[in-house]
């Protein structure tokens, strides 16, 4: 805390318990970047351990990792436009969680960044595969959804991506 | 899937991540669940998707030209295009629209809209109205409006737009009504102005004062701020004639105070950076080829006419028509031989898009495409 001396207000660190049980210890002024926890340490909670039942550690080391870059002062514009990029390249499952626990912790950029990663991923892709990935079931006869398609044949044409990820 | 990670996604982050898909995506995901149906067509989703925060990449181009087909026969052609590092590439085959068969040279009215996605045409008694993202369109009644035996209706213009208190589409027609019998002189023009609601699919007649004489010029009517836009004169001074969709009133609005209404100079009104635009070009019939001024003025504060700068004055080559404005920098214009051409309003780049059409014949609407729909619309 000796480089803290050029500041007149004092650091302090949260610890952040994902649902696996692991802790993770961070900046307040980075973690309240999630509204969630600001709203937290404004009701006082945040002395003891913040759980955070519906983020395992996996999706929170990711979260933490995006706050860290998108709160630090250092660093500028195009680092944090590359650093986007790469985040997003994760597996589409690694990104809904992602998205799940932006909606949960209040981080509306997280959020957006998720939501339009996932809408770039899904865009091309057929009904079978999308279905697969966000876990539905579908209700309709075939008959049903040969309407459908016969609707707008035009968007079940070209090539669509039957890939899973 | 692998370690059982994936979850029914919450219902609002569903949402969220469709409301950044196109339309094509949208159509072919219908097909997924009822819910995931009933989600992309109701009101609340089209709407809130309408609104979304787009792009300049989200722009699509509308291209409509003429083709000469026999000495006094035209074919008039639809082309639906998107564009990618500003080469203008097909979405899906060109449509002839064969329910216009113009067999006048000057083919039919310019495209109208776009108003929320859609976009009309007309050769003044057939309209047709397009959604060109759902490729859903519909062919409106004619307008039963006609006039009196020996008198002559003229159409004068058209405007596309919507009510957002009423919530319809309305499509208003301005004609000039005069006495016109074969062997006397025309009578005093009076000013009839009928209009279509979309919602109840009929016409229905406005009762006016006399209006300003409409200044037909190809690149004119414009929906903005709830209200269509289209040039008129007043004491032989131009100014802008303004309706307002809701209120179904007329107001005018002052040209640049430095601006000359003489044979010089033609005007165009176009979109630029969300401000209401002018585009005063050199008269293309002038016989004068050399490469004369075209300026380009922006009304800062819509309404106040004190506020019209003069942003740029630019020398592009002989312009027939301005149609356009596409990735806010590029103006599209017809050129005196019927090629559309993009000028670069930031570098002065001129470039030839490999697009043409009989000369005079070229309309363009750039707009961004909506899932708004048309009740009883046809498949394209």
């Amino acid at each position: 805390m000796a480089e803290a001396s050029s500041s007149i207000t004092e650091k302090f660190f949260l610890t952040l318990k994902s649902s696996d049980g692991d802790e993770f210890v961070l900046e307040e002024s980075i973690a309240i970047q999630s509204i969630t926890i600001k709203n937290m340490v404004e009701d006082g909670c945040s002395s003891s351990v913040i759980p955070l039942s519906k983020v395992d550690t996996e999706t929170l080391i990711k979260v933490i990792e995006y706050m860290k870059m998108h709160s630090s002062t250092s660093s500028n514009e195009e680092e944090i436009e590359n650093f986007d990029k790469k985040f997003v390249s994760n597996s589409i499952n690694t990104i809904l969680n992602i998205l799940e626990a932006a909606n949960f912790l209040d981080i509306n950029n997280l959020l957006e960044l998720c939501a339009e990663a996932v809408a770039n991923r899904i865009k091309n892709k057929t009904p079978e595969a999308v279905r697969k990935i966000f876990n539905i079931t579908s209700d309709f006869t075939p008959e049903e959804e040969a309407e459908i398609r016969n609707e707008t044949p035009w968007a079940f044409e070209g090539n669509l991506d039957h890939s899973l990820d | 899937m692998v370690n059982g990670s994936i979850m029914k996604l919450p219902e609002d982050l569903v949402f969220y991540i469709l409301l950044r898909c196109p339309v094509k995506s949208l159509m072919r995901f219908k097909g997924i669940s009822k819910a995931w149906y009933n989600f992309i067509q109701s009101a609340t989703f089209i709407n809130l998707h309408l609104n979304r925060i787009t792009t300049i990449e989200d722009e699509f181009i509308l291209f409509k030209y003429s083709i000469k087909e026999e000495p006094e026969e035209f074919k008039n052609v639809l082309s639906f295009l998107s564009g990618h590092n500003d080469a203008l590439n097909p979405l899906f085959p060109d449509i002839d629209v064969s329910y216009m068969t113009s067999n006048c040279s000057c083919t039919f009215f310019p495209l109208i809209g776009p108003c929320n996605g859609l976009i009309a045409l007309t050769d003044s008694i057939t309209i047709i109205l397009i959604n060109p993202a759902t490729r859903n369109f519909r062919l409106l009644p004619p307008s039963p409006f006609g006039c009196p035996k020996g008198f002559h209706r003229s159409v004068e213009e058209f405007g596309l737009g919507f009510d957002s208190i009423a919530n319809d589409y309305k499509v208003v027609r301005l004609s000039e009504v005069f006495w016109d019998p074969p062997n006397d002189y025309p009578g005093p023009k009076e000013s009839k102005v009928d209009m279509y609601d979309l919602s109840i699919d009929s016409w229905r007649e406005l009762d006016y004062e006399q209006l300003p004489l409409i200044y037909w010029v190809p690149c004119a009517e414009t929906f903005y701020k709830e209200a269509v836009h289209w040039f008129a004169t007043i004491d032989l001074s131009m100014v802008i004639l303004c309706f307002d969709v809701c209120t179904e009133t007329f107001r005018n609005m002052k040209m640049p105070h430095t601006f000359i209404f003489d044979n010089e100079q033609y005007c165009g009104l176009v979109i630029l950076s969300e401000s209401l635009t002018l585009i005063c070009y050199p008269n293309p019939i002038s016989i004068d080829q050399i490469q004369e001024l075209t300026h380009i003025w922006v009304m800062k504060e819509y309404g106040v006419s004190e506020s019209w700068i003069l942003k740029d004055t630019i020398r592009p080559p002989p312009i027939e028509s301005p149609l356009d404005v596409w990735k806010n920098n590029l103006l599209l214009f017809e050129s005196k031989s019927g090629l559309l051409i993009s000028y670069n309003l930031n570098s002065d780049e001129v470039k030839e898009l490999k697009l043409n059409g009989f000369p005079g014949s070229l309309s363009v609407k750039v707009y961004k495409e909506s899932l708004t729909s048309i009740p009883r619309g046809l498949k394209l």
